[in-house]
């Protein structure tokens, strides 16, 4: 198996962990005040769409074919990884102040983000030096 | 599979996701009891100290 296709598995695999992480690793399930949703719920609600589109883009890497294409999908999915680690920053959207069931969450989707990150930036990497020819 | 076939499938799933963001499937249920959620609001806090925690956790900034 080539390195791009070790690559693009990693990829996918990562993103579908990321995706279903909240319901293996809960967070707060409770409501402030008993009425509204926490900030971590809002949060991980745009955590579940930014990690939708990175399994999206990660299953593409096994159709495309040209290296161009391949770079850019690989910079977007670093991109989205990005995405993955800021929004649970509080000058983000941000998570509950105390410690509680999200801290937990946002502890391992945050080691995922940043290995999606790196994912992302292996496959630039990778594709870079194939269109420049060095490598086939 | 082509991209174009693929492109098809990647709509559905995004269909999908957004349905199952938009009933709840993605998260753990939420509590429907009024117990505390965070250990800093238990016991030693008195009842307007409870309240302001509640508030310090809470939701949307403005």
């Amino acid at each position: 198996m080539n390195q791009y296709k070790i690559l693009s598995w990693t990829a996918l695999l990562i993103s579908l962990v990321l995706l279903i992480l909240p319901r293996i690793v809960p967070i707060c399930t409770g409501l402030a005040g008993g009425v509204q949703p926490m900030q971590c719920h809002y949060a991980y609600q745009a955590e579940f769409i930014v990690t939708l589109l990175a399994v999206i883009l990660s299953g593409s890497l096994f159709v495309l074919t040209t290296s161009e294409a391949r770079l850019l999908n690989g910079l977007v999915i670093l991109l989205l990884g990005g995405i993955i680690l800021i929004l649970p920053q509080p000058w983000a959207i941000g998570i509950c102040p105390e410690a509680g069931a999200c801290h937990k969450t946002t502890f391992f989707i945050t080691i995922g983000g940043g290995l999606l990150t790196l994912t992302g930036a292996l496959l630039i990497w990778l594709n870079s030096r194939k269109s420049r020819g060095e490598i086939q | 599979m082509t991209l174009q076939r693929y492109s098809v499938f990647a709509i559905i799933l995004f269909l999908i996701g957004v349905f199952t963001l938009f009933s709840g499937f993605n998260r753990a249920p939420f509590r429907q009891t009024p117990n505390q959620e965070h250990p800093a609001q238990h016991s030693q806090a008195l009842p307007e100290q409870t309240q302001t925690a509640a508030a310090i956790c809470s939701p949307v900034r403005q």
